[in-house]
C-alpha cells in the first residue's frame, strides 16, 4: 500500500526528513504545554498545518500527481500564522497595523500571482509555482524578524537570549527564509513536468534549512516553561 | 547549458551569502544584547556605589552638626 511512498522517501531523503522532522517540535509543544503562550500557540497551528500540507504533498508526489497547488495555497496561510506570532510581540501599534496590512496584502498578491503564473487555471496537471509570492513572503518575514530583534535590543527586557524560546524560533525562521529568498523565484521555472533546469545541490538548501529551522524551533520550545509564561 | 550552470553557481553563492548574513545577524544580536546588559549593570553598580557614598557623607555631616550642637557652636 505504501510502496510508492517508501520509494519516494528513499529517492528524496532530505525533503522527506524535512516533512517528518516537524513532528519533533509538535511533540515538544504538547509535552511542554507551550501553547499557553499566544505566539507559540500560533506556531503550534503552523506546525500542524505544515505537517498536514507536507504529508498531502508527499502523497501526491509519490503518485506522480501535481501537488503545486498545495504549495501555492500554503504561502498566505503560513505567512498569516507565522507573521501573526509577531502581533503579540510588537509593542508599537504602527508595527501591528503594518503586520495586519501585510497579511491581507500578501493574500491578495498571492491570489493575483497564482492567476498570473498559470495561463490555464483549470489545468491542474500543468499548475505552476507562483513567481513572486514566496520571495515577497521571505522579504516580509525577514523584515518582521529584524524589527523584532531591534525591539528586543532596544527594550532590554530579556537578560539571556539563549533561554528565550521566541529568539530560537526567530533564528530558525531567519535562516530558513534567508536560504530560500534567492531560490524561490527560480523554482517557478524549475518545477515543471518537462523540467529542463536542474538546480543540483541548490535545490536541497531550503530543505536542509527547513530541517535546521524545525530543530531550532524544538530547542526554543524545550526552553519554554509554563511557570515563566507571565514573564515572557 | 553554460548559462544554466552559471545560474546554478550564482544561486548557490547568493544563497550562501544570504545565510552568512543571517548567521552574522543572529550572532550580532546575541553579542550586542549581552554587552548592553553588562553596561547597564556597570552603570547600576556605579549608581549604587555613589548613593552609598552620598548617604555616608550625609550621615557624617549630620554627625558633625550634632557634635557641634552639643558643644554649643550652633
Amino acid at each position: 500500500m505504501f510502496d510508492s511512498h517508501f520509494a519516494y522517501i528513499v529517492n528524496n531523503p532530505i525533503s522527506s526528513i524535512a516533512v517528518f522532522v516537524t513532528v519533533l517540535p509538535l511533540t515538544l509543544t504538547i509535552v511542554r504545554k507551550a501553547f499557553f503562550d499566544q505566539s507559540l500557540r500560533l506556531l503550534f497551528c503552523y506546525l500542524v498545518a505544515k505537517l498536514i500540507i507536507d504529508l498531502a504533498m508527499l502523497h501526491f508526489a509519490s503518485h506522480r500527481t501535481n501537488n503545486i497547488l498545495f504549495y501555492n495555497l500554503s504561502i498566505p496561510l503560513f505567512y498569516a500564522l507565522l507573521g501573526g506570532m509577531f502581533y503579540f510581540k510588537f509593542s508599537e501599534r504602527s508595527r501591528r497595523r503594518f503586520l495586519i496590512a501585510s497579511i491581507i496584502g500578501l493574500f491578495f498578491f498571492c491570489a493575483w500571482d497564482v492567476v498570473n503564473s498559470n495561463e490555464d487555471l483549470h489545468n491542474m496537471r500543468e499548475h505552476r509555482v507562483v513567481l513572486y509570492s514566496k520571495t515577497v513572503e521571505g522579504v516580509l518575514m525577514i523584515l518582521l524578524i529584524l524589527l523584532y530583534f531591534y525591539e528586543i535590543i532596544k527594550s532590554l527586557q530579556i537578560p539571556n537570549l539563549l533561554t528565550f524560546p521566541f529568539f530560537w524560533v526567530c533564528s530558525g525562521l531567519l535562516l530558513y527564509y534567508s536560504s530560500l529568498i534567492f531560490i524561490a523565484p527560480v523554482i517557478h521555472y524549475a518545477y515543471t513536468w518537462n523540467n529542463t533546469m536542474d538546480l543540483g545541490i541548490t535545490e536541497v538548501i531550503p530543505s536542509i534549512f527547513e530541517i535546521i529551522c524545525a530543530l531550532l524551533f524544538s530547542v526554543g520550545i524545550y526552553h519554554y516553561s509554563p511557570k515563566d509564561y507571565a514573564k515572557q | 547549458m553554460q548559462s544554466s550552470e552559471e545560474l546554478k553557481w550564482a544561486l548557490l553563492i547568493a544563497s550562501l551569502a544570504m545565510l552568512a548574513m543571517a548567521f552574522c545577524m543572529i550572532a550580532f544580536v546575541m553579542y550586542y544584547q549581552k554587552r548592553r546588559f553588562e553596561e547597564e549593570k556597570k552603570i547600576s553598580d556605579i549608581e549604587k556605589n555613589y548613593n552609598r557614598l552620598l548617604l555616608r557623607y550625609c550621615a557624617e555631616l549630620r554627625g558633625n552638626r550634632a557634635t557641634q550642637d552639643r558643644a554649643g557652636f550652633a
